[in-house]
């Protein structure tokens, strides 16, 4: 299957880009997946604990299982308004 | 209610006159405006990042789950891009019957739109930083 994962903030540009898809097994985890993805983005893996998961807009837990086609977002700390 | 997460300017007035439409007996409106200054670094800016789906979305969810009642309609209007110091990057709306439930709203709006909708901040002017990137390290 493959996920769709979308960089926003400082997290896009240390990853050098703000979309990229992932194939992975049937049933991975969010968690899983984000494994997947600092291997290929190392730089990232130090933000990696201080993210929150969304799949599809909703915030989930990294043990939620992943469906072919889901669009998975990195929030790094929001800081909307002035 | 009325949500938007877009480049142009944005100004209370638009919100409000979009509310005293619907013939409310009180709006209370708040601005958020980019100041001179952030931590003691001067900054000409701020570039915004939204999610702008799910920033819509997570706006709408707080407004149903904050209105109480006596509420009639809210406005919620936030930038993108950049946004130079003095000009408006968030205003929230509220229309109600009474005075009381508009402010309340209102604040608890602010309040969880700094938790909980995907928009980021970075600030330009003597040095480029992101304010999710700094956070971190407070």
């Amino acid at each position: 299957m493959r996920a769709r994962v979308l960089l926003f903030a400082h997290l896009a540009e240390r990853a050098g880009t703000r979309e990229l898809f992932i194939e992975t097994g049937e049933g991975t985890t969010v968690g899983e997946l984000i494994q997947k993805l600092v291997v290929k983005y190392p730089q990232l893996e130090k933000e990696m604990a201080h993210i929150s998961l969304a799949v599809n807009e909703e915030i989930v837990a990294p043990s939620f299982r992943l469906s072919d086609g889901d669009t998975v977002a990195l929030l790094p700390p929001v800081s909307g308004g002035a | 209610m009325i949500v938007e997460v877009r480049e142009e300017e944005i100004t209370v007035m638009e919100a409000v006159e979009r509310l005293q439409k619907q013939g409310a007996g009180a709006i209370v409106s708040f601005a958020g405006i980019v100041r001179p200054e952030e931590n003691g670094q001067t900054i000409h800016s701020i570039y915004y990042e939204a999610y702008v789906s799910m920033a819509k979305r997570k706006f709408e969810q707080i407004i149903l789950e904050c209105s109480s009642k006596g509420v009639i309609d809210v406005v919620v209007l936030h930038r993108t891009g950049v946004v130079p110091v003095g000009e408006t990057s968030v205003v929230v709306a509220v229309s109600s019957f009474h005075r009381k439930e508009a402010f309340e709203t209102c604040e608890k709006i602010m309040d969880r739109m700094k938790k909980e909708v995907p928009i980021w901040k970075k600030y330009t002017g003597e040095r480029e930083e992101w304010h999710s990137a700094r956070e971190k390290r407070e």
